[in-house]
C-alpha cells in the first residue's frame, strides 16, 4: 500500500533536538514503556474520537474507526520526529490518513467542515493554536499565502473536496487549482521546518 | 532536470497535494505508487502530510471540540491493545533471555512472569500437564465447526463479534476473519483466513483470552493447528469461565502450548464495547 511504502522510504530521524531530551508520550511508548499507553490514550481520545466521530457515518463505525487509528499510533509511533512536527499534529495526520482511506475504501465523501465558520482564526482561537508551535508556524504561514492559495487549501483540506471540485466551485481553471494546491502546502511544510535550527524549534 | 524528469515531479507534487487535502481515488493512488517508486520522495508525502495536518488544526477549531466523551469501555479496550503490542514488539526484542526465564517460570509457579513480556507474559491460570493438551486439528471436521458456529450465531442472545485487525507483521498481519463468543454459552468460534498452515511437530498455535473480570493474567483458550490454506473454523476451548472478554489473541508455540507465553500475539481481535 502507498502509505506503508512510503514511510518505509522515508529517510530517518532528522538532527536531534532539544525537546527530545525530554521523551512525549510517543515517544516513550515506541520506546516500550507500557505506562506510556495509558497516559497517550488519556491525552488523544477526546479529540481523535472527535475526528473519529465526524469521519465516520455511524457511531458504530466511528469505534472500529478509532481503534484503526489507535493501533496504527501504535504501530508508527517509533516514525514521529519531533525535528519534523509537533507531536499532536503527527497524531492528527495519521489520524486523517486512516479515516480518509476508510472513507475511501467505502466509497464515501470526506465529510465537509463549514469554512465561513471555521476559515477565520480568532483571538480566542489563536490562545489555544499558540501552545502548539507546528500549527502556529502553519497559521503564520497560511497568512502569508495569495488569497487564492489559501481558498484552495482550505477547500481541499478541511472542505473535503477534489481538486476538480475546487475548480468547479471557485470557477478557476483546474491547473490553476493544482498549482496554487501544491505551492500552498510547499511553502507550509517550508514555514513548518524554517524556523527548525539544528531540529529546535525557536519561536518567531 | 530532463523535461521529462521535471513532468514527473511536477505530476507526483500535484498528487501529494491531492492526497494531502481531500485524498485520492484509486487510480490516483496506483499513479501516486508509481511516481513515487520512480522519485523516492516517500519524505516529501510524510512532510506535506504533517503540513496538511497543521492546517487542519489551524482551519477546523472544531476538531477539538468534544462532541460527546469516548465510552470508558472503548477507552479501555484501546489501551488493553497498546500495551499487548508493546508487549508484543518488547518480547521480540527480548526474545533469547524470555524464553529462557519461561521456562524456569513454567517449571516453578504459573502465576508468575518476566516483567517485559507485558500482560500476555501471564500465566495460565490453570496448571496443564503436556497429556492434556489436545490441539484441534481443524481440517478435520471443518464441515462440522462451521455448522456448529452457525448454529451458535443463530441461537445465542449475547453473541459478540470481533475482527483479527490488520498489522504490519509480514506473516500475520493478513489474517482475516472473526472471532465469536457467547459468555451464557461458554462456547465460541475463530474463523481464520490466511493463517499460514503450522506444523504441529516444530509448532502449534494457542489463543489467549483477555478477561479483566476474571483474572488480570489471560486466560488459555487453547491450542490448535491450521492444515490447510483459505479459511478454517476453529473452536474455542477455554479453560477459565468467561465473562467479558475484551481481547483475543494468538501466539505461536511450542507443541502442546505453553503455561507461560512468551508471545509475541500474532493476530489479535480486540472486543467492540
Amino acid at each position: 500500500m502507498l502509505i506503508d511504502r512510503s514511510m518505509r522510504q522515508s529517510g530517518g530521524p532528522r538532527s536531534r533536538n532539544l525537546t527530545e531530551t525530554v521523551s512525549t508520550t510517543l515517544q516513550r511508548v515506541a520506546a516500550g514503556d507500557k505506562s506510556a499507553v495509558r497516559v497517550f490514550v488519556v491525552q488523544y481520545k477526546s479529540l481523535l474520537w472527535s475526528l473519529a466521530r465526524r469521519y465516520s457515518p455511524s457511531r458504530t463505525e466511528a469505534e472500529d474507526a478509532v481503534q484503526d487509528v489507535f493501533v496504527e499510533l501504535w504501530e508508527k509511533a517509533a516514525r514521529f520526529d519531533p525535528s519534523k512536527a509537533s507531536e499532536k499534529t503527527f497524531v492528527v495526520m495519521i489520524a486523517r490518513r486512516r479515516l480518509i482511506d476508510r472513507l475511501r475504501k467505502q466509497g464515501r465523501q470526506v465529510p465537509t467542515v463549514p469554512l465561513d465558520a471555521s476559515s477565520e482564526v480568532t483571538e480566542s482561537d489563536s490562545d489555544k493554536l499558540e501552545k502548539d508551535e507546528t500549527v502556529r508556524k502553519a497559521k503564520n504561514a497560511m497568512r502569508t499565502l495569495p488569497e487564492a492559495q489559501q481558498q484552495v487549501i482550505k477547500h481541499s483540506i478541511c472542505g473535503g473536496l477534489t481538486h476538480s471540485q475546487i475548480a468547479e466551485k471557485l470557477r478557476i481553471p483546474l491547473g490553476t487549482v493544482k498549482t496554487h494546491a501544491r505551492r500552498g502546502l510547499i511553502k507550509l511544510r517550508e514555514a513548518i521546518q524554517a524556523d527548525t535550527v539544528m531540529g529546535s524549534e525557536v519561536s518567531a | 532536470m530532463t523535461n521529462h524528469a521535471h513532468n514527473h515531479e511536477e505530476r507526483l507534487l500535484e498528487l501529494l497535494a491531492e492526497q494531502a487535502g481531500a485524498g485520492l481515488d484509486v487510480s490516483q493512488v496506483e499513479e501516486l505508487d508509481a511516481l513515487i517508486e520512480l522519485a523516492e520522495s516517500g519524505e516529501d508525502l510524510e512532510e506535506l502530510e504533517l503540513a496538511a495536518a497543521a492546517a487542519y488544526q489551524v482551519f477546523d477549531m472544531q476538531a477539538e471540540i468534544e462532541l460527546e466523551p469516548m465510552p470508558e469501555s472503548l477507552s479501555e479496550k484501546l489501551i488493553a491493545v497498546g500495551e499487548a503490542k508493546i508487549a508484543s514488539k518488547s518480547d521480540t526484542a527480548d526474545r533469547a533471555p524470555a524464553l529462557s526465564f519461561k521456562k524456569h517460570q513454567a517449571q516453578t509457579s504459573s502465576g508468575l512472569h518476566h516483567p517485559a513480556w507485558g500482560w500476555l507474559a501471564a500465566a495460565a491460570v490453570l496448571a496443564i500437564s503436556v497429556t492434556a493438551w489436545l490441539a484441534m486439528s481443524v481440517n478435520q471436521t471443518p464441515s462440522g465447526f462451521a455448522s456448529q458456529r452457525q448454529q451458535l450465531l443463530t441461537q445465542a442472545d449475547d453473541l459478540i463479534r470481533s475482527v483479527w485487525v490488520e498489522s504490519d507483521d509480514p506473516v500475520y498481519g493478513q489474517v482475516k476473519g472473526d472471532v465469536v463468543w457467547s459468555d451464557n454459552k461458554q462456547q465460541g468460534y475463530m474463523r481464520l483466513v490466511g493463517m499460514p498452515v503450522n506444523d504441529p511437530d516444530v509448532q502449534q498455535y494457542q489463543l489467549w483470552i483477555v478477561d479483566p473480570d476474571v483474572d488480570s493474567h489471560p486466560v488459555d483458550g487453547g491450542v490448535f493447528d491450521v492444515n490447510e490454506d483459505g479459511e478454517v473454523i476453529v473452536p474455542i476451548d477455554a479453560k477459565l469461565h468467561v465473562n467479558k472478554p475484551t481481547v483475543f489473541a494468538i501466539t505461536v508455540e511450542k507443541p502442546g502450548g505453553v503455561v507461560v507465553s512468551a508471545g509475541p500475539l500474532r493476530v489479535v481481535a480486540p472486543v467492540k464495547s
